[in-house]
């Protein structure tokens, strides 16, 4: 679905990714762990058109991405989860998922579908709907920013930094629900510091260093894997 | 003339002129809250109202038609000036912004000069002259025409705000560009958007204060920085805030031009937005004490 091959960026003077190959298969749930500074959320940010970046190749669903802007690439289905959440505060959390749906606006039947969709995985948000976004706890406003890019109905999901900030009970009800979504046929993508839990959760697994892929394979192996435990799991 | 019905009287043309101040306060706020920045040139768009109404009308055009003509023309500049000013920039600085919408108020204010001269111009008023008594008070037609207009006026702007898409796209931009883009929401379009409806609300002021208040190419400053004060008054950003400055600034600078001096009216407005930003800088509805970064 999602194929990257040399990709590189410069972020903030800096060159954050140096060649990174990369690919998600439909259907996939798959993480990118490494340390802070790795390249990670620019990897996101590079993909989203949100950052400079030049690639050797990069499609999604056999379509040359390189050049199209944050815009276009949301058009084609692609949905970034920022890190930090960065719900609109202000609003309500009705509003929020409105405007998740912005490009479907015009398809009443479709976005009302959703909203029940989104409504079924997080009934948190259905109680709070006529609260204001700030008003929210942490971690509601984690599952409100994933809701909101859900209501774009995306083929293809980015989660930045999904358990910043958030205490652990939290953060595994918010991969259980990504499992969850990954079993109704999601394509997810998951960066994380966190790098044991998105292990256990995900099928497939990058690790990330100073912007290249220094390791990928299956979740379960990487646990096991001495240089990935004594790195990124403390020992 | 008892002071009770003098202090009604002062009440009722302050409402008058507060809200032309509240319409001009809510154009400064639909483009601060788009792009962070003051638009100085937000004055300039009232008396472009006003002066090319008064253009349409002098070439024989009926009034109603007059006036939306203006409206319509004013929107359209207000739409250039994003187009050539702020539109083609990137990556530029809040204070950058205000300076260039500084110089496009000098240069729209240079260009009605050249087009229509330096005299004033009025239009007549839309419902007579012939005063209302009200108690002990007395109103002109044109002041009801002025808070009818003002009150349908601010009414669509919340209804537009609360419930259309593009509104609440708006306001999305607002609380977060990065998250707006992220929505597929067009954050230049959106910009676009509230300085065109930032100069035809603007627009729509100049045009109705211009039978009371007359309207001439350097009219502009004046009432943009009386409407630049409400919206500090109100808390900038807030569109309720832009309202309630607007009018408690105008019953405000008539209570002082009667009971004090009529000298002192503009000193007023500034006096208090000058005691607002030392007491309370968030303004009167600026519940939140610092905005995002």
């Amino acid at each position: 679905m999602l194929r990257i091959s040399g990709l590189e960026s410069r972020y903030g003077g800096i060159i954050a990714l140096k060649g990174v190959d990369l690919e998600v298969r439909a259907g996939e749930l798959v993480t990118i762990i490494g340390a802070n500074g790795a390249g990670k959320s620019t990897l996101l940010k590079a993909v989203m058109g949100l950052v400079r970046r030049e690639a050797r190749a990069m499609t999604f669903e056999g379509r040359d991405i390189r050049g199209l802007s944050p815009l276009e690439i949301v058009r084609l289905g692609v949905a970034l989860v920022p890190e930090g959440r960065q719900v609109f505060g202000p609003m309500t959390v009705a509003d929020n998922l409105t405007m998740g749906a912005y490009l479907d606006r015009g398809r009443r039947a479709v976005v009302r579908e959703r909203l029940e969709s989104v409504c079924a995985l997080f009934p948190v948000l259905r109680e709070r709907s006529r609260q204001l976004a700030e008003s929210l706890s942490g971690g509601e406003q984690q599952m409100l920013a994933i809701a909101r890019a859900l209501m774009a109905g995306p083929k293809l999901l980015l989660v930045d930094e999904l358990s910043l900030g958030l205490a652990p009970v939290v953060v595994h009800e918010l991969y259980r629900k990504l499992m969850a979504l990954h079993r109704q046929g999601m394509t997810i993508v998951i960066v994380e510091q966190n790098a044991r839990l998105a292990l256990r959760a995900c099928d497939r697994a990058y690790v990330l260093a100073t912007g290249v892929v220094a390791m990928e394979g299956r979740a379960r192996d990487l646990l096991e894997n001495e240089a990935v435990r004594k790195a990124y799991l403390g020992g | 003339m008892t002071f009770t019905d003098q202090l009604l009287q002062f009440v009722l043309s302050g409402v008058m002129v507060g809200s032309i101040y509240a319409l001009i306060a809510l154009g400064f706020t639909m483009v601060f809250n788009a792009t962070e920045a003051i638009n100085f040139a937000q004055g300039e768009f009232v008396m472009l109202g006003g002066m090319s109404a008064v253009a349409f009308y002098g070439a024989r055009v009926p009034l109603p038609l007059a006036c939306l003509l203006a409206v319509l023309l004013v929107t359209a500049v207000g739409l250039l000036f994003e187009r050539f000013t702020l539109a083609p920039l990137k990556r530029v600085s809040v204070m950058n912004l205000i300076i260039i919408t500084i110089g496009g108020s000098i240069f729209l204010k240079g260009s009605a000069m050249l087009t229509w001269g330096k005299d004033a111009a009025s239009l007549p008023s839309f419902s007579g002259d012939t005063p209302i008594r009200v108690l002990g008070a007395t109103l002109l037609p044109q002041a009801i025409w002025i808070l009818g207009t003002s009150l349908v006026v601010v009414a669509a702007v919340r209804l537009f705000f609360d419930h259309a898409a593009v509104g609440k796209a708006m306001r999305a931009v607002a609380a977060n560009r990065f998250a707006a883009t992220l929505m597929g929401i067009d954050v230049k379009l959106m910009v676009a958007c509230s300085f065109a409806l930032s100069a035809a609300v603007g627009a729509v002021a100049g045009i109705i204060i211009t039978p009371v208040a007359l309207t001439a190419f350097d009219r502009g400053t004046i009432l943009g920085l009386k409407g630049f004060s409400a919206a500090i008054l109100g808390g900038i950003g807030s569109g309720p805030g832009a309202v309630l400055g607007g009018l408690l600034l105008g019953v405000l600078e008539a209570m002082g031009a009667g009971f004090v001096s009529s000298g002192y009216k503009d000193a007023i407005a500034f006096l208090l937005l000058i005691l607002m930003l030392l007491v309370r800088p968030q303004g009167l509805c600026g519940a939140r004490g610092s905005r995002k970064a």
